[in-house]
């Protein structure tokens, strides 16, 4: 074994990003006491990036304020123009392969926070236009909109043309896939300015209004009071017909059922946003987890809104999708005080004795290092579980071909042991009912398994259940074992899809079950006796239905 | 049904709304539809509706909305106004648009009819001298109507 005290915490972060929440989360770690690098494969300054709050403060000012404090910390080391290859190591000494174009180095650090700011790619494409005068990107608009001083009301070139109060502008936000709130935030924002300063009527099409944040009613209110016209759609959006340099749309109200068409002086199109491609294939190397979209952590309701799917590696703000600037503030604040409480949390010795690995059967074959989740198993000339990683989720217990690994509590040995108590068990009573023995996760089945205990429903005598810390622990040798013990069948219950909080552990148990059944049959038994549900903590009904059903087909073929 | 072009409807429709006396909240409705599920009127005639006047009006479309005839079937029950959560108080917006219709000549021809009651008799119901004998056998004070009030808050 490696002695515990060489898994250490190194008291760095390194922070990728070069916005809001990136600078963010940079000030509150430093405010904390750690050391920060923060890198960026830009050399471009934040304070160009377009923004407009809501709520009255300046995002640049703030940006610029921090900005100027944080570089003034020798704590605080920022690098531009410079990537992270590679994430090497485990939580709490990471090693960051970073490259800029003089020089290849390495850094460690103790936690590694995804930062990143999104890229927005225009739809011209995908309607056949071409932006010119009369259309324009939502972000362009923010950029005019935000370079200009208060002091300049009317200007008689390019967009400001159409700002008459006879021209209509139109805004087209979240047409083709779901809105947000980002968008949306920035879609009103202009809209009131240009209602008020300009009196150009405003129109947007969009599915939804979004206003889930701090502001956003208000803000939507003030729009439909100055007289900004909102038409919804289920689906499809307004046709968008091209002729010459003559754009018209055409459309059906939703509550008048009335067709309508309208040429807009001003067309203002949204932008689709998505990972920077380097975030989007380092986030893929480094596992930490996607979701479908494409944005920054899976669809998993046990990852707390911070956690990637590895420990010492965070997410904040826009990296898990389009964010308004106070949002992106909260989530790095929270993000800091993740990983605060990371370095504040139990040391290596505290940790991890209940996972051992035997060198005398690991033959080294990597299956445990392949199938691990939470990527917290290495090697050296020996396989080593590291214990800030580590999830106890046995995973590789189950898969371990030698059974080298073992976990307290639910060893092999500890299994086998319930199992044969059974037999005993078994030859105490007079035995006429078939018996099931039932494998779940302690998460899911093992609560319900406790509340069926503890309600009226009786429990029957003849079924046993026995915990395990996740279904991805489950070795298909315990249900040859139960079999050879005379069970006369086997019920297996995970968690529900997308629901593990090993992520794949139950992926992993239906897998292994259904080849199971797929030998014991080859082997002349009837396959049927072994079942693999899934189960959520809450539906104790559908244990029993279940359990009642797989006993009533039992009985049926015994008595046949 | 004619594809409208939504340059030629008049965008400043709301905001005059808006400045009648009972139309002020109109600008706040989110079209959520809570007043035409509660109307007892939409139930028997679907043209009158709510939501779609509403609507009708945030798009400007009023040349085509004061000379509907369904302007004039709501009866004041209120149940849209108590229901609604914007505080639109569409019964008082369905007077700002009556009043605005009468301003343009857009009344049906039986409120002129009553119109002239009212200012003839200073009532809708004549009370002749059949019923006021029958309220003096009862004890009851004759009625006598007061046309000249009427012509006074009538001349317009």
């Amino acid at each position: 074994m490696i002695p515990l005290q060489e898994f250490t915490k190194t008291p760095k972060v390194l922070i990728l990003g070069n916005g809001l929440s990136a600078f963010e989360t940079a000030w509150q770690l430093i405010s904390l006491g750690y050391g920060v690098v923060l890198i960026n494969p830009e050399s471009r300054i934040i304070e160009e990036t377009p923004f407009l709050s809501l709520g009255g403060w300046s995002v640049q000012d703030y940006l610029k304020d921090q900005r100027e404090s944080l570089e003034k910390n020798p704590n605080f080391i920022q690098y531009t123009q410079t990537t992270l290859s590679a994430i090497e190591g485990f939580a709490g000494e990471f090693s960051a392969h970073l490259k800029s174009e003089q020089k290849d180095w390495t850094e460690t650090v103790g936690a590694v926070v995804f930062a990143p700011e999104l890229v927005s790619e225009t739809q011209f494409a995908d309607s056949h236009l071409k932006p010119n005068a009369q259309i324009i990107t939502l972000e362009a608009l923010t950029e005019i909109f935000s370079s200009l001083s208060q002091s300049i009301p009317f200007r008689e070139e390019g967009v400001f043309v159409a700002f008459t109060p006879h021209s209509y502008i139109a805004f087209l936000s979240g047409l083709d896939a779901e809105g947000n709130v980002a968008d949306m935030a920035l879609t009103l924002s202009l809209a009131l300015k240009i209602r008020k300063e300009y009196q150009s009527q405003v129109v947007i099409f969009c599915r939804q209004v979004k206003v889930a944040e701090e502001g956003m009613e208000r803000l939507y209110q003030a729009c439909r009071d100055e007289g900004v016209i909102f038409f919804k759609f289920d689906q499809a959006g307004p046709e968008i017909i091209r002729s010459n340099d003559l754009v018209t749309l055409q459309f059906v109200d939703a509550i008048l059922e009335q067709p309508f068409e309208l040429n807009p002086d001003l067309l203002v199109m949204d932008s689709v946003h998505s990972l920077p491609k380097e975030i989007r294939e380092l986030a893929l190397s480094a596992q930490i987890g996607m979701d479908e979209s494409g944005f920054l952590q899976p669809a998993n309701v046990h990852l707390l809104p911070q956690a990637s799917m590895r420990t010492g590696i965070f997410i904040a703000g826009s990296g898990k999708g389009p964010m308004l600037p106070q949002t992106c503030i909260e989530e790095a604040r929270a993000a800091a005080l993740s990983i605060h409480h990371f370095f504040e949390g139990r040391s290596a010795e505290e940790m991890n004795r209940e996972v051992v690995v035997d060198e005398g059967l690991c033959t080294i074959c990597l299956t445990c290092v392949r199938y691990c989740p939470h990527q917290a198993i290495g090697w050296t000339h020996r396989i080593f579980i590291h214990p800030f990683a580590c999830r106890r989720c046995g995973i590789c217990a189950g898969e371990c071909p030698m059974d080298a690994i073992q976990i307290s509590g639910y060893s092999d040995h500890e299994v086998e042991k319930k199992l044969t108590a059974l037999q005993e068990r078994r030859q105490q009573v007079e035995f006429i009912q078939p018996r099931i023995v039932i494998f779940g996760c302690q998460r899911s089945a093992g609560v319900v398994w406790e509340e069926v205990q503890s309600s009226k429903f009786k429990v029957q005598m003849e079924v046993e259940f026995i915990s395990m810390p996740c279904a991805g622990k489950m070795d298909p040798d315990y249900l040859l074992k139960a079999l050879a013990l005379g069970v006369s069948g086997v019920l297996v219950f995970a968690c529900p899809e997308e629901n593990c909080k090993s992520i794949h552990g139950n992926t992993y148990a239906r897998e292994r079950i259904t080849e199971a059944k797929r030998y014991i049959e080859e082997a002349g038994l009837n396959p049927d006796r072994i079942r693999f549900e899934h189960l959520s903590s809450n539906m104790v009904w559908y244990l029993r239905e279940v359990v009642e059903q797989f006993l009533g087909e039992l009985k049926e073929k015994k008595a046949h | 049904m004619d594809r409208l072009d939504l340059k030629k409807l008049d965008p400043n429709f709301k905001h005059r709304v808006a400045q009648e006396l009972g139309g002020e909240h109109i600008r706040t409705c989110y079209s959520c539809g809570v007043c035409s599920a509660r109307c007892p009127i939409e139930k028997i005639e679907p043209e009158y509706n709510p939501r779609k006047i509403i609507r009708m009006i945030l798009l400007g479309m009023e040349e085509e909305l004061l000379k509907e005839a369904f302007l004039w079937h709501c009866s004041t029950c209120y149940t849209c106004q108590e229901s609604c959560p914007q505080q639109v108080n569409f019964t008082e917006v369905i007077f700002a648009l009556r009043n605005m219709a009468v301003r343009k000549g857009l009344a049906p021809a039986g409120m002129g009819v009553a119109q002239n009651l009212l200012c003839q008799q200073g009532r809708m119901y004549e009370v002749g001298d059949f019923e006021n004998e029958k309220r003096l056998e009862m004890g009851l004070p004759k009625i006598k109507g007061n046309p000249e009030d009427y012509k006074k808050l009538l001349e317009d």
